[in-house]
């Protein structure tokens, strides 16, 4: 050391020294508010930051997209005075000064306070998070300024973060349907089967690879020779050409390999770490960790898969003939040993008794791989002693032993199961808030164990609160009713809840009430036309709209909402207009679609479409009853009888890309495209049709032109997710019950809202009914109508 | 009552095949069977239709999950039949050469590879010592 240091060392270190030590506070002195807050949310609430740090990047690099998916932090004192542009986000916005917005949403705050109509308000703070991208949380500095203060921010962050995690699909089927096959194969690979199997192939294997150098080593009595050695590197004479070449070829592949992973060894860890060579040579095996790679353009480890593929290759090519000698050793050794006569006569009728004892006693979806082991056990003695078999004989005592035995077992089996039927199912209990955060706000994902039932969770409060799709607490109301949509009624409290679009536009053919109250006045991505391959131009006075070029223009000029309110045949009635004279058509159907622009980036590239139509069926039945009778409570996607009666009708379902979207080219100037609209052909009198991806607010207008007409869709409201779709709140009558509709197979759950001396509710009552009717299981969603609602505060 | 019967006629088939199994390798019922068909039926032959119906049912029961263990099974069994059957100097020589390299991955810091050896030592362990102590009851 002393030698290193040498005197034109040090000279030349004490200035690099000095200057370092003066950079570091020179920093440290020369930090900023922001700077400051950039490094609280970093470090101290693990946000991801985008920072300006010295390289005099702007809020225009940030938009342009330089800090993807990283937040700004931004202080209300230094926004700059035309405020704040739309696209921004995500934000963090710590106000420490007087400010107002109306971007994302209209909102004050100031170092104390922070208030907005919107409902997004958690413990002081705004959390702006909604469908259209953005991605906002307005902080007071007050509660960013004590270490309690900062603490309870901390805690509703990490709530507010999981609570935006869950998951809030409505479509649970089609989610189970998608994970199947790959949560079989990952549930499998843990299974006792699998891990034997495993076991025994790698064992296999090392015989494979090792039968040499044990039949060296077993060698008795006889000196290791040269020749020895060069037999176990199976290199000799007799050795085929194509085998010497594929053996030396592999040797140089593996050393260039080697050398090769060395050397990113060394890049990487600064060092050969065996460790490293080999988690980076399985990782480059892992198919999914190279899609990535190469969707991210790292090509060498692709190039490096491709490299390991030929050498694991050569290398099996290399091991097939010493495997297929071992393996017909084995079959040999296996089929010339002969069981002694005395061990086959127990052993298989003991292994029947315990075969049975585990068919009567356990069930076949867990013991099924040891029935099977057992039958191969005995499969083996009874192929090894075909011969003998005849020979075998049992006393009359040991017989009836057996057979008693085995009646015993089955009785006892048998009686077991109808024990089992008869006695109710013993439930265990957990928290409905399984975990330990101090803070917990909704929505929450429940995962619920198996046979488990939910302890006293009281709750009080004035927003409802649902699980899944079923209302289990109201404020102000002293009874609720969760009830399948065919039920519904436009009468006293209601919601009306989101559900599967097939359910939803079933429920609209069956029930023209409902078709009524879920008409949008508003543009939205969800509407109606009449369909254009089926009828042409007959649109009868329904549908029609207007004409272009002032043809027609003697024509009604309807309003849709109108007319479908008014009239009783519109929905059910279709097929009046079906034989009018069909008018020329020249043209193919186009849709026009106008994009509000409200946000530059709709987040989508292409627009799709979904169409759903009614499928008319003969039902050879004949008089059988069609509706309601999936479940308990109907709602089946098949609609129906029509009025010719002996129809059935299903909705089916069609997808077409309309077009590509290259986004808006400036916020808040409306968008219009004009493409072909290819429906698809049906004999349904309606067509239903949803832009995917696309929400309500991003849609200004539609139009269909077929010909000389435009069309003007009726729309529907629209929802992804769990939400309500409709709602009406009764707020002369307080205490009157509230029935929650829900489409698709449903289960009546109906109880009365009675508070405790606390004056709260105890919703596990409810929850734990449907929990019982199988109607809640494995995951589900505790969600209420205002986001982000504290069900636990720190 | 015959709802349950309805809910395991699966099970319940598949104890009669055990059962069946049973009383076959009791009671001569081969020739039995042999006079009904008017032809020589042998005791194996029976067992292999029953075992067959009894997978069936098994696969039936446990569906893609018994499908894909049985040829699992099957080799697995084959790998332990072939060890147990091997001379039981390579089982103790593998033993060993495993116990060896089993320090030598934990040096080398590949931790996986050495408790696959270390498992596969205490496996052939096991393998021999069962080896020695009953195949020359159950083998010729």
């Amino acid at each position: 050391m002393k030698k290193y240091l040498n005197k034109g060392k040090f000279k030349l270190l004490i200035p690099i020294l000095f200057i370092s030590v003066f950079a570091v506070f020179l920093t440290s002195h020369a930090q900023t508010k922001l700077e400051y807050y950039q490094k609280v949310f970093e470090k101290d609430f693990g946000f991801e930051i985008y920072k300006q740090d010295g390289k005099e990047k702007t809020i225009d690099d940030f938009l342009a997209g330089d800090g993807k998916g990283k937040h700004l932090v931004l202080l209300s004192s230094s926004v700059p005075v035309l405020g704040l542009s739309p696209g921004l986000s995500p934000v963090i916005l710590v106000c420490d000064s007087p400010f107002s917005s109306d971007f994302p949403v209209k909102f004050y705050c100031d170092s104390n306070n922070v208030s907005s109509n919107e409902v997004f308000s958690v413990d002081g703070f705004l959390r702006i998070n909604s469908e259209q991208n953005t991605d906002w949380w307005v902080i007071p500095e007050s509660l960013l300024l004590t270490p309690e203060k900062r603490s309870e921010t901390n805690e509703f962050f990490k709530a507010v973060k999981k609570a935006d995690k869950a998951p809030l699909n409505v479509d649970k089927d089609k989610e189970e349907k998608s994970k199947s096959f790959l949560d079989f194969i990952r549930e499998f690979s843990k299974t006792t089967v699998f891990e034997t199997f495993s076991i025994a192939v790698s064992m296999f294997f090392i015989v494979i690879l090792m039968h040499r150098i044990l039949k060296l080593l077993s060698q008795e009595d006889k000196k290791i020779s040269l020749s020895d050695i060069k037999d176990f590197f199976n290199i000799n004479k007799n050795m085929p050409l194509y085998q010497r070449i594929i053996f030396f070829g592999t040797i140089c592949l593996i050393v260039i390999y080697l050398i090769l992973m060395s050397s990113i060894s060394i890049k990487d860890v600064q060092g050969i770490d065996l460790g490293y060579i080999l988690s980076y040579s399985i990782d480059c095996l892992n198919p999914k960790n190279i899609i990535t790679s190469v969707s991210t353009g790292g090509y060498f480890r692709l190039i490096v898969f491709f490299y390991e593929a030929v050498v694991i290759t050569l290398i099996l090519v290399l091991l097939l003939p010493s495997a297929v000698k071992i393996l017909k050793s084995a079959f040999f050794k296996i089929s010339h040993a002969r069981i002694k006569p005395e061990v086959k006569k127990y052993p298989i009728p003991i292994l029947i008794l315990i075969s049975l004892l585990i068919a009567s006693f356990v069930d076949i979806s867990e013991s099924y791989w040891f029935l099977m082991l057992m039958m191969l056990i005995l499969a083996f003695i009874i192929f090894k002693s075909k011969s003998d078999l005849d020979f075998i004989n049992y006393s009359g005592k040991e017989k009836t032993w057996y057979i008693c035995t085995a009646i015993l077992i089955v009785g006892l089996g048998f009686l077991l199961k109808v024990r089992e039927k008869n006695v109710e199912i013993a439930y265990g209990e957990e928290d409905l808030i399984g975990v330990v955060d101090e803070a917990v706000v909704l929505p929450y994902s429940k995962q619920l164990g198996e046979k488990t039932l939910i302890h006293e969770y009281n709750l009080s409060g004035s927003w409802p609160v649902f699980v899944d799709h079923y209302l289990v607490y109201s404020p102000n109301h002293s009874r609720v009713e969760n009830k399948n949509i065919k039920d519904f009624k436009k009468e006293g409290s209601f919601y009306i809840q989101n559900g599967d679009l097939e359910d939803i536009i079933s429920a609209i053919y069956s029930n023209e009430t409902l078709a009524n109250e879920l008409i949008s006045t508003t543009p939205t991505n969800f509407f109606r036309i009449k369909s254009l391959r089926n009828t042409g131009n007959d649109f009868g006075e329904v549908e029609v709209v207007n004409f272009m070029n002032g043809e027609g223009s003697e024509a009604k000029k309807t309003d849709e909402t109108e007319n479908i309110n008014n009239s009783d045949n519109t929905l059910i009635n279709i097929s009046e207009d079906r034989n009018l004279p069909k008018p020329y058509n020249a043209r193919e159907p186009k849709i026009r679609i106008t994009f509000s622009c409200k946000r530059q980036n709709i987040g989508i590239n292409d627009v799709e479409a979904d169409f759903y139509y009614l499928s008319k069926e003969e039902d050879d039945s004949n008089g059988e009853e069609i509706n309601g009778e999936k479940g308990d409570s109907g709602g089946d996607k098949e609609v129906g009888k029509n009025e010719e009666g002996d129809n059935e009708s299903k909705i089916e379902t069609e997808s077409e890309t309309l077009f590509y979207f290259p986004d808006c080219s400036k916020i808040g100037v409306p968008q219009t495209y004009e493409v072909d609209f290819d429906t698809p052909y049906t004999d349904s009198d309606y067509l239903f049709v949803k832009l995917n991806d696309v929400l309500p607010e991003d849609i200004e207008s539609i139009e269909i032109i077929n010909g000389y007409e435009i069309i003007n869709p009726v729309y529907f409201l629209s929802k992804d997710g769990y939400g309500i779709l409709d709602s009406q709140e009764i707020t002369t009558f307080p205490n009157s019950p509230i029935v929650n509709y829900i489409f698709g197979d449903s289960y009546d759950l109906s109880f009365d809202i009675v508070f405790n001396e606390d004056e709260k509710f105890d919703i596990s009552k409810p929850i734990n009914e449907l929990i019982k009717e199988g109607v809640l299981k494995d995951r589900f969603l505790i969600w209420s109508t205002k986001k982000y609602l504290p069900v636990r505060l720190p | 009552m015959s709802s349950l019967f309805v809910e395991y006629k699966l099970n319940i088939l598949l104890i009669l095949i055990f059962f069946l199994n049973l009383l076959l390798f009791l009671f001569p019922l081969e020739k039995t069977l042999g006079k009904i068909l008017k032809t020589k039926v042998k005791k194996s032959y029976i067992f292999l239709a029953l075992m067959i119906l009894g997978l069936l049912i098994i696969f039936a029961l446990a569906k893609s999950s018994a499908v894909l263990s049985f040829p699992m099974l099957i080799f697995s069994l084959f790998v332990f039949l072939f060890g147990f059957l091997s001379d039981r100097k390579y089982i103790y020589l593998l033993a060993l050469i495993s116990l060896g390299l089993t320090p030598i991955m934990l040096i080398l810091k590949m931790d996986q590879i050495a408790e696959f050896f270390a498992q596969t030592c205490y496996l052939l362990l096991v393998l021999g010592v069962l080896k020695d102590i009953f195949y020359e009851k159950i083998f010729e």
